[in-house]
């Protein structure tokens, strides 16, 4: 084994040790709040009480996402070991990264590099949801390694070995979160923009070698291609790819998305966070292009920054959904971009770069986990508060005369509530839902969560509620009486139907359904 | 003897072995001690500090000694686990290197091998319980000391050695007697050991065998003595856990216990589940084959059956001298046979000597396979410790919801006096922590890993007196004949139903009932059939 690592540079000495133990321990503290809390989201409340199944991720298409969980944890989503396990992917993912993109080799450069990328707030996104928190982590390792070697296949003699391993980590990264080929193409060009500029090599030279790292990328995404259609996803939102014919206007949307992101103000990301971060990417592009000597260089060199910032918005150029300024999304492509900056100005000759690259990653880091732990805050703040509805909610059924724990009622949730952002008063232009507006008691989990503390299992779920269910009396009480929560009419229970109203918005939507219901009524 | 220099000297060289099983130990149990999460024995003295006498009523003399010396009587958030977490790390550490005597220069393996017998999941029933948590796992460090001094009188032939071990051991017992399974269990190893290394006779394996068997047999007398000095000072009552088997009943269960050890090497359990046991069959089995097969003639051959077969029944030693006529229900829900409490002073020292028997043999396969081994034992103890500090975690604070309801449903009746002192008589009992769990197929028993629930209803006034503002249940379960009326009549006889229906809580002036299950209804109602008649007959004849 060792002798294979040593074969690919991979073999770790002891700053490669230190400095990966060094990050491990900056990024634990930075979200040490979240680890020891056991903060879990909205998608995770049945596979905390219960397990994830190696097919828990096929109706969308995500048919490896839970392969990691399966294999190291027997399915389980364990408190502490979770956020552990994930932050020791992103370490590994990180180290090679920098070694990939042949960031100067010291300890604190590596411990800069690895640091100020993954304490930045997108890590967040991906500890809201405990179900895929390791795997969303592991796919950024085995992403960097497929890139890795996919670039030693040009001088490697074992041509088909590396190549099968560099597209099978493709592949099940794809297959677990396909946004993650932003990162493909952002590492990719990150790489060849410095090999460029920095090691001095010509275009068609880049090509030869980086040949292989494309076609393995394409392969894999053919690949996946043809898994979905072997494995038959239902019809769900995220997999609903741009019509051809609309991808010229698409690109100069994108284009537009891709320049904005540097200013666009996400929470957790205020301007003043996002302002200095883009300064200091255009001093690292600016220390890029004067690094290059001729004017064809220059503009070649700027070519290579627009296509790598530009590859920052694959994903929202190739889907149908609206994924532009969602950490989740950008934490494979956008924050690659600044970590390539950070890695840049670490590793350029002139002092003057590498000094205000490491005061600027320490200033980072420092402003990341401030962010990072008044993100916690927040949530924890917003999670009590909603559970605490939850909490009240059940002894409000439990309280009522006509509630029998025996009985399988069916159930309703109308609308939702998130309570998180009444704790955050930041400015920003653009919400993140996962980063801060979504419920942790959302709509379609009201069966689940309602479930999760309470004494007895009172949900019937096999069916959901029928439009049978709504007789003339149930449809004047949603009409006329029934009130959000904290109302006492926001809680409905008759001998078969348990129907409990968060909000109005919720409230109205559900009125314009029973509307539709009316001719149907038993009057 | 050993100085401090000696003692500063040796923790400066193995740091490292000590801390790598250290923090794999507390990685598998981070959420509980970092949560505080306690048992259903322990509400009462969370609150008042434990006495040094405390645990005389059930013959556990020792149980409190450590805490009081250590922790101020205590039950303190943290220390109390992870301070014991340490000394269970300093005792399997010792035994290595002081007992055993191993010498592998590879420090980080001897952690490993450390680490994978430490975190075994048989550790999860002693952290169910924080009042005896700290005790249960600083055991192990005095059977290591004890048996150490046995051997130093052995080489020594000194009898200041041989009494400290006795002492040591009697204090041992005193405090939970279900550890003689270490004693044993190692003892059976180090003689397989001087078989394997030397081809001692059977003479010669008696011989040295004596002072184990004879500071044992001390060590169980004197406790039997004490037990009846306890008893005629009527400081100890005559439960279930202190009554011990007659020599015609040893006889009788032997092949039971013979047959329990084995199975208790497959048999799934919770948070003991495959992924766990098969490495475990697979690392015995190994050793096994291995022992037997180096027998280099038939007589070598039958004295290893022989050891083996002492082996295995020292396993579940405890079980075996321990009485089966004992008078408590749970001995039915978690039978002293498959108890993983006392399986923590047994098993997981089976794995250490195991996993060094394995790796000191010549061929490079076993080397091999012992590391992985320990390598598949230790990740599989850490998801097994995760899951039960989540379960644990989740359980504790489900049932704590509901009774915050119960509480409040109590507290909101018409019919509730503030300042009044009630007597709380909770029907039945309401365990949650299974709603948690996803057991695998045929998984048997685990009463107080799995299903114990927080609540017992006979000891209702300590947690319902928790958190309130002040303490408005005490007593609980006993109804008093005087303090019957017609309304609380109605209710038993008639409206009674269980949580959550209204009609599940009732109060007056004295009285307050819970209903929390069918079960406990019945039983309510059965016991209060045979009191209101005597009402009735008083009032309305």
């Amino acid at each position: 084994m060792s002798d294979i690592l040593k074969k690919l540079n991979l073999f770790p000495d002891k700053i490669d040790y230190r400095s990966w133990l060094i990050s491990f321990l900056i990024i634990n503290f930075a979200f040490l709040y979240h680890t020891l809390n056991f903060i879990w989201g909205n998608h995770d409340v049945k596979f905390v009480k219960e397990e994830l199944l190696w097919s828990s991720g096929l109706f969308e298409g995500r048919f490896t996402q839970f392969i990691p969980y399966r294999l190291m944890m027997d399915g389980q989503i364990l408190p502490i070991l979770n956020n552990l396990v994930g932050f020791g992917f992103l370490t590994l993912a990180l180290w090679l990264l920098a070694k990939y993109w042949n960031v100067k080799k010291s300890c604190l450069n590596y411990v800069l590099f690895i640091s100020f990328f993954a304490t930045q707030p997108y890590t967040l996104s991906w500890l809201y949801f405990s179900f895929i928190t390791i795997s969303c982590l592991l796919w950024t390792f085995l992403a960097v390694l497929g890139l890795y070697l996919a670039e030693r296949v040009y001088s490697s003699s074992h041509k088909i070995a590396l190549s099968f391993i560099s597209i099978s980590c493709f592949y099940l990264t794809l297959g677990g979160y396909p946004p993650v080929i932003n990162m493909f193409l952002v590492c990719l060009g990150g790489k060849i923009l410095i090999e460029y500029v920095f090691a001095k090599k010509e275009i068609k030279q880049l090509f030869v070698i980086y040949k292989y790292t494309i076609i393995n990328i394409l392969l894999a995404a053919i690949l996946f291609k043809l898994s979905l259609k072997i494995f038959n996803p239902d019809n769900v939102y995220n997999l609903e790819l741009e019509a051809l014919n609309n991808w010229i206007t698409k690109f100069f949307y994108v284009i537009k998305i891709a320049f904005n992101q540097f200013f666009i103000a996400v929470p957790f990301m205020e301007k003043e966070y996002k302002f200095f971060l883009a300064f200091i990417s255009f001093i690292a592009i600016c220390g890029v292009v004067s690094y290059s000597n001729t004017y064809r260089t220059k503009v070649v060199t700027v070519f290579l920054v627009f296509a790598v910032i530009l590859s920052t918005a694959l994903t929202t150029f190739l889907v149908v959904p609206h994924t532009e300024y969602v950490s989740r999304i950008d934490f494979y492509g956008f924050a690659f971009l600044y970590a390539l900056f950070i890695g840049i100005l670490l590793s350029f000759s002139p002092q003057i770069y590498r000094s205000l690259g490491i005061v600027a990653a320490v200033v980072l880091i420092v402003w990341n986990i401030l962010n990072d732990y008044q993100a916690l805050k927040i949530w924890q703040q917003g999670r009590d508060a909603e559970f605490q509805i939850l909490e009240d909610l059940t002894s409000r059924i439990e309280n009522n005369h006509k509630f029998d724990s025996a009985k399988k009622y069916r159930f309703y949730q109308v609308g939702d509530l998130s309570l998180r952002p009444n704790y955050y008063h930041g400015k920003y232009d653009y919400d993140d839902v996962f980063l801060l507006s979504i419920p942790y008691l959302a709509m379609w989990q009201g069966a689940n969560l309602i479930e999760f503390y309470s004494s007895s299992s009172f949900i019937n779920r096999e069916t959901p509620l029928l439009p049978e269910d709504i007789t003339s009396d149930v449809y004047k009480f949603f009409m006329n009486e029934a009130k959000p929560w904290p109302h006492k009419n926001s809680v409905y229970l008759n001998d078969h139907v348990i129907i409990i109203i968060y909000n109005q918005v919720g409230l109205d939507e559900f009125r314009a359904k029973l509307q539709s219901l009316l001719p149907f009524i038993n009057k | 003897m050993l100085n401090i220099k000696q003692i500063i000297t040796i923790l400066k060289n193995e740091w490292a072995v000590l801390s790598v099983a250290f923090l794999v130990l507390c990685l598998s149990f981070s959420p509980l001690w970092l949560n505080f999460i306690w048992g259903n024995h322990d509400w009462q003295l969370l609150i008042h500090d434990m006495q040094l006498s405390s645990g005389l009523i059930e013959g556990r003399f020792s149980q409190y000694g450590l805490v009081n010396l250590l922790l101020m009587g205590k039950i303190l958030p943290i220390l109390n686990v992870v301070l014991g977490f340490f000394f269970y790390i300093l005792a399997l550490f010792l035994i290595c290197k002081y007992y055993f005597g191993y010498s592998i220069d590879n420090k980080f393996l001897i952690s490993l091998f450390i680490a994978a017998a430490a975190s075994s999941p048989y550790i999860v029933e002693l952290l169910y319980f924080h009042f005896i948590t700290f005790s249960l796992l600083s055991w192990p460090l005095f059977v290591g000391l004890a048996l150490i001094a046995v051997k130093m009188a052995e080489v020594k032939h000194s009898l200041l050695y041989f009494f400290t071990a006795f002492l040591i051991l009697f204090v041992v017992l005193g405090g939970y007697p279900a550890a003689i399974n270490m004693f044993v269990v190692l003892a059976v190893c180090y003689m397989i050991k001087q078989h394997d290394e030397s081809y001692i006779g059977f003479l010669q394996i008696l011989r040295k065998s004596l002072p184990y068997i004879m500071v044992l047999l001390l060590a169980m007398l004197a406790l039997k003595l004490t037990f009846i000095f306890l008893q005629h000072k009527n400081l100890m009552l005559d439960l279930y856990n202190n009554q011990s088997a007659t020599v015609s009943e040893l006889f009788q269960k032997l092949y039971d216990i013979i047959k329990a050890s084995c199975w208790g090497f497959i048999q799934s359990q919770p948070f003991l589940k495959g992924d766990f046991k098969i490495p475990l069959t697979i690392l015995f089995v190994t050793f096994v084959l291995v022992f037997l097969k180096t027998a280099n003639s038939l007589s070598a051959f039958f004295i290893r059956l022989m050891l083996l077969f002492c082996l295995i029944l020292s396993l579940k030693f405890s079980a075996w001298l321990s009485s089966d006529n004992a008078d408590s229900a749970l001995t039915s829900l978690d039978p002293a046979k498959f108890m993983v409490r006392t399986d923590f002073y047994s098993y997981p020292y089976i794995i250490l000597f195991s996993l060094f028997y394995l790796y000191r043999q010549n061929k490079q396969f076993l080397k091999n396979m012992s590391f992985i081994l320990s390598i598949l034992l230790i990740l599989g103890n850490i998801n097994a410790g995760l899951s039960f500090s989540k379960v644990h975690w989740l359980g504790f604070v489900s049932e704590n919801k509901l009774l915050e309801r119960v509480i409040a449903r109590i507290q909101e009746n018409p019919n509730f006096i503030n300042y009044q002192a009630y007597t709380i008589v909770q029907a039945g009992e309401f365990p949650l922590r299974e709603r948690y769990y996803q057991s695998s197929d045929n998984e048997k028993y685990g009463y107080y890993t799995l299903k114990a629930p927080y609540f017992r209803h006979w000891i209702a006034f300590e947690y319902y007196n928790f958190f309130a503002p002040y303490d408005f249940v005490k007593e609980g379960t006993f109804i008093n004949t005087q303090a019957i009326n017609p309304d609380m009549v109605n209710f038993i006889a008639s409206d009674m139903k269980v949580w959550p229906s209204p009609f599940a809580v009732y109060v007056d002036d004295n009285y307050a009932i819970v209903v929390l299950s069918e079960v406990g209804r019945d039983n309510l109602k059965g016991q209060f059939n045979a009191l209101n008649l005597s009402y009735t007959s008083r009032k309305f004849k």
